[in-house]
């Protein structure tokens, strides 16, 4: 889901909330006598209401608005379940001469592949995604929580210098996220 | 490191590379560190919500143009209209202590979309720094910073067990010890208390730490 996205769903929904808030809050005022409504302009509003299914546009109306909801309703659950895919990237020494470009899932995949090589990761998933309008190498690695952390940080950052050689340049950031297993609760010591 | 050297190079080569050789430690990193992660809003959920009430709107609207619609003498759609009868026989509001219920409810309703649009993103990990001299820093979920924690509890020897629970600020370390050997407990929970602020020292401002020792190791 896009920051734009987001944006959009925050402003509508803010808007609605906020629409919501102030008729209740109205309504509670003239409920409890603190707000008089004036009478007779509220009366006629609901005498245009009572008289607009007599109107010949009424049906038509309706219809309009209708198909405009459900096409308005359908294109937002579209944005909603659309995923941001990442094209591929360009690589420094990019210029008039030629084009250098890289598949930055299949970079990915490569790292995470190298990372579960090593002994302190048991295994390891690489994924390109857009994170915030930036591009993002994600590296998802499974480790027990007995792991020498400074080992594992010693692996990670060799494949981390491969990924800095293999992206020369370009603007695409890297992640390294950990999921921590819990593989024995007993102390083996203590036996 | 000599796997991950043969198992994956660059294909092409590239300045760095020709600096490098064989040894892609030597290469000075600059690789950008992305921002830790953020979940899905809930804002998102609320709008999806929204959209489908819209959805079902455009659906009755639509239904109400097809059933009082004729061609030809034909309505396209047998059935009678909902939303012209409701519309005619609208005549006012009174004061009740219905449409007082309502008005309240709405107004909550009002107040709990607009707090969810003005919610942050949540973040679901804590970052874990290395070194000074660390090329990147670790995300991990709070799941695996309690594993870390009572992991590193097991480091006593007079540990039998050990469960952790809490988050990135405060850690709750629980250990069992042998009840009959009359162990310091102090000692003990002063040497838990140090080891898991060791492992978590990655943590930025550290975790307090608390432990709490248990004389029963059958839990």
């Amino acid at each position: 889901m896009s920051r734009g996205v987001i944006a959009v769903d925050r402003v509508v929904v803010l808007l609605a909330g906020l629409l919501l808030l102030g008729g209740g809050t109205l309504t509670v005022l003239w409920q409890v006598r603190r707000l008089e409504l004036p009478g007779p302009s509220v009366a006629d509003g609901f005498d245009t209401l009572r008289s607009l299914p007599e109107h010949p546009l009424w049906s038509w109306g309706l219809g309009v608005v209708g198909v405009l909801s459900v096409l308005v309703a359908l294109r937002s659950l579209w944005v909603h379940a659309r995923r941001g895919r990442i094209g591929p990237v360009a690589l420094a020494g990019t210029g008039t001469g030629g084009r250098l470009r890289v598949d930055l899932s299949a970079v990915a995949h490569a790292a995470a592949q190298t990372l579960a090589a090593g002994d302190p990761v048991e295994s390891a998933q690489g994924t390109a995604v857009v994170d915030r309008g930036r591009q993002v190498v994600q590296l998802l690695a499974r480790t027990d929580a007995s792991v020498d952390l400074d080992q594992l940080q010693r692996e990670v950052d060799a494949t981390v210098a491969d990924l800095a050689v293999m992206l020369n340049d370009s603007p695409v950031e890297v992640r390294v996220l950990l999921d921590v297993r819990r593989g024995r609760v007993d102390n083996p010591r203590v036996r | 490191m000599s796997t991950t050297e043969q198992a994956w190079t660059p294909t092409g080569p590239t300045d760095d590379d020709r600096d490098a050789g064989t040894a892609p430690e030597s290469v000075p990193v600059r690789i950008t560190p992305a921002r830790p992660p953020v979940g899905t809003p809930g804002v998102a959920a609320v709008s999806i919500v929204l959209v489908l009430a819209l959805l079902g709107l455009g659906t009755v609207l639509l239904r109400e143009l097809l059933v009082s619609t004729a061609v030809n003498g034909e309505v396209l759609v047998p059935g009678d209209p909902w939303l012209a009868p409701v519309a005619a026989s609208a005549t006012g509001v009174i004061r009740s202590s219905l449409t007082l219920a309502v008005a309240v409810a709405v107004g909550l309703l009002g107040l709990l979309l607009v707090v969810s649009a003005l919610k942050p993103r949540p973040s679901p990990t804590s970052r874990l720094v290395g070194d000074d001299d660390a090329a990147i820093s670790f995300d991990v979920d709070e799941r695996g910073l309690t594993a870390l924690a009572a992991d590193a509890a097991l480091g006593v020897t007079e540990v039998e067990t050990s469960r952790a629970s809490g988050g990135r600020r405060r850690m709750v370390v629980h250990v069992s010890v042998d009840p009959r050997a009359g162990y310091d407990r102090s000692a003990i929970a002063g040497q838990v208390s140090r080891l898991v602020q060791e492992r978590l020292s990655g943590l930025r401002p550290p975790p307090r730490v608390a432990v709490r020792v248990h004389g029963d190791s059958s839990r």
